[in-house]
């Protein structure tokens, strides 16, 4: 019990370890090396190359990490959530509608779009009956692309 | 002299493809049948993703538009398919100009723009599986119990056959046409260099905006055709992945941007996903995997198709 | 009324203030150099005219009407149209190919456009290499077939950015032969050119940009001259 809120342990568990996860993807962007290269390779390609980083090897590492920090956030949410080969179904989308309203490549975009995809799914789910709640999302979705395509926090012309 | 030989397969091809499917035995039937829609979805999806190249990982969604369409104005007005069928074409024309308007205003393009398509195509799947009027997640049944050609209704699968060869020839027919003429050019443009594009007069928007339509239209009908032959549509046969996927592999493996790589390529994949799904039937998604396996190679080491394999092997074979 | 009016034309990214308060009038049949060091702006220049940046303030008129705001090819249409630095063919396709997207803007039917972007393939000297894959070319064919392609939508001016950089002295020349033949068929050209040799011959007027700003602008000799721009170039070889 948090003050008058009910919260089951699990989920505080499973959004403790994905604000972990976040804030060593973080540093791990901005300290190391590997990090850094990848911050480099998103902006500039052809620089990256030219100085020496190895483009291909940083892009299989850098999808890698991504898978596995997908992994690791779908362990945390066994608990309550049904495991089966289909699961991720829903999530697909619901990924990339955080991406577009972050801002695609910007880190703290992504943290805030998931935090509102997150706030409104749940608001969604307790007005609209079914998986409609899905919908509310996508509206947002529609009207972010309408109206800010380079998401909240992204920078240029969204590409 | 290449040529000569190259005219005169087609010209057997078209004539076996005429004259033979009467004596097919009905599972070899039902197989050309899957070829030559899958085929027609790889040509509607060409124009769009091959070229224009905007590659769209979203066409379930004009499918969908076209089945439920067709088949709601059927079940609750009568309306013959027929009809129905241009009907939910020009309903997928309109929201594939809403969707292509929304993403190329503002420059989408590559990853992203497909991204957006997947996600249009995710958001009607939702809507259908919600809504009870067209049937929910259960979907709907289309009455096909008797023979009345004038309801896009046959009893035996060989009138479908040569609805789909038509179909098939038409679009191919269309997708010639368009190569060939200004917008072709346009298109061409457009998807090699769009600023260069914009400089050469080409409106690169209004360009894509055209091709989106004719794309959209084609594949609608598509889905009116699959209501009609299968004689049951639910939300993730029509509105899922396995439409927009299946429309666009036959199109990058036989070669986009070209017209007779969709036919090509289905006729590759085609068979190759029935086989695999016969020959490892004991094993449940073992086929699909194969499959998949199977694609990634093409893709990776064919990435201009088999048309665009053809075409090197010729200009090899005939170099100055 | 200039065919060109450019008047306080600003143009800032940010916080860069890439072009400042420029002006400058073009009148038809004119050729006008515009040089200055690197990053002095004139492509963005460019990228104003042509469409591909709103500016951040000032006006632009084409023909006596306005075209800041429009898109490139509305601009095009109109009938001015502009090469690019670094080359942009439409490299999948073949030369004549190329030229007949640019066709397609003055003729609507495939056969008519076919036959204009012959006539400009041969005029650039392209006609032999009329079926080559545009990406098989070389530098200097890749630059006579983006004029090529400029000309196809028969504009009444031209903007060629840095059309013979990467060019040998033979291949300098015929470029030079070919701009004045394009000028000889009532082109109005404005130049964005390194090669001094060039510019100077070819040019009525010269304007310099430096930071931005107009520097200079008069006949090639006086501005050759001029001390302050002798000074923006100092460590600038011709």
């Amino acid at each position: 019990m948090l003050g008058e809120a009910l919260v089951e342990v699990p989920r505080l568990v499973a959004s403790g370890g994905a604000v972990l996860m976040a804030v060593g993807l973080f540093a791990f962007l901005r300290l190391t090396d590997v990090g850094k290269a990848l911050r480099a390779l998103a902006e500039e390609p052809e620089g990256a190359a030219l100085v020496g980083i190895n483009v291909s090897r940083i892009r299989a590492a850098s999808f890698g990490l991504g898978s596995a920090c997908v992994a690791v956030a779908g362990a945390l949410i066994t608990p309550f959530f049904y495991v089966a080969p289909d699961v991720a179904e829903s999530f697909n989308i619901m990924a990339f509608v955080v991406v577009v309203l972050g801002g695609m490549g910007n880190f703290v975009g992504a943290l805030a779009g998931g935090f509102i995809v997150g706030l409104a799914e749940s608001l969604g789910a307790a007005f609209l009956p079914g998986s409609l709640k899905q919908l509310v999302v996508f509206m947002i979705f529609v009207i972010v692309l309408l109206f800010r395509p380079q998401g909240l926090f992204g920078g240029s012309r969204g590409r | 002299m290449a040529r000569v030989g190259a005219k005169a397969a087609g010209a057997l091809a078209v004539a076996a493809l005429v004259a033979l499917p009467p004596l097919l035995p009905k599972y070899h039937l039902e197989v050309l049948i899957s070829v030559l829609f899958w085929a027609y979805l790889g040509i509607a999806w060409n124009l769009l993703g091959g070229y224009a190249g905007q590659f769209s990982f979203g066409h379930a969604a004009f499918f969908g538009i076209g089945a439920y369409t067709s088949t709601l104005l059927l079940l609750q007005g009568g309306l013959t398919p027929w009809v129905g069928m241009v009907l939910g074409g020009a309903l997928a024309a309109a929201f594939g100009l809403f969707e292509g308007y929304l993403s190329f205003r503002y420059g989408l393009k590559g990853p992203y723009f497909s991204l957006v398509t997947l996600a249009f195509a995710e958001m009607l799947r939702v809507v259908a599986v919600n809504t009870k009027a067209v049937g929910s997640s259960l979907g709907l049944v289309v009455p096909t119990t008797r023979e009345a050609a004038h309801l896009f209704m046959f009893s035996g699968k060989l009138p479908y056959y040569y609805i789909i060869l038509v179909m098939g020839a038409l679009a191919l027919a269309l997708t010639w046409m368009i190569g060939r003429s200004r917008l072709g050019f346009s298109l061409a443009a457009v998807r090699e260099n769009e600023d260069a594009a914009e400089t050469a007069g080409v409106d690169a928007l209004a360009t894509k905006l055209r091709a989106m339509a004719l794309s959209s239209f084609l594949t609608a009908l598509g889905g009116t055709f699959y209501a009609q032959y299968f004689a049951y549509i639910d939300p993730t046969i029509t509105f899922g992945p396995s439409v927009s996927i299946g429309a666009l592999l036959p199109a990058i493996v036989g070669g986009a941007g070209t017209v007779l790589g969709p036919v090509l390529g289905s006729f590759v994949l085609t068979p190759l996903s029935e086989l695999t799904r016969y020959a490892l039937r004991g094993r449940a998604g073992a086929d699909i995997m194969l499959y998949g396996a199977i694609l990634v190679l093409v893709i990776s080491f064919l990435p201009q198709g088999i048309v665009g394999l053809v075409r090197e092997r010729r200009a090899r074979a005939g170099q100055r | 009324m200039s065919l060109l009016e450019m008047s306080g034309l600003t143009k800032r990214f940010g916080g860069l203030l890439a072009v400042s308060n420029f002006d400058l009038n073009l009148d038809a049949g004119e050729i006008v150099g515009l040089i200055g060091p690197n990053g002095a702006g004139k492509t963005t220049v460019f990228h104003l005219i042509a469409g591909f940046h709103a500016p951040t303030s000032g006006e632009i008129r084409f023909k006596g009407g306005s075209i800041v705001g429009s898109k490139p090819h509305a601009i095009c249409r109109l009938g001015l149209t502009r090469t690019f630095q670094i080359v942009q063919p439409f490299a999948g396709l073949s030369v004549i190919e190329n030229v007949m997207v640019g066709a397609f803007n003055r003729e609507r039917d495939a056969v008519a456009a076919r036959r204009l972007a012959g006539e400009i393939v041969d005029f650039v000297g392209l006609g032999p290499r009329r079926n080559v894959p545009a990406r098989s070319l070389t530098l200097s064919d890749r630059k006579r077939l983006e004029i090529a392609r400029g000309l196809a939508t028969r504009p009444e001016m031209l903007l060629l950015d840095e059309a013979m950089s990467g060019l040998n002295p033979t291949e300098i020349d015929e470029i030079i032969g070919l701009i004045r033949r394009i000028h000889g068929r009532g082109v109005t050209l404005l130049i964005i050119e390194h090669v001094m040799q060039a510019i100077m011959a070819l040019s009525d007027r010269l304007v310099v940009l430096h930071h931005g700003e107009k520097l200079a602008e008069g006949a090639p000799a006086d501005v050759a001259r001029d001390r302050r721009v002798i000074e923006a170039y100092l460590g600038e070889s011709a």
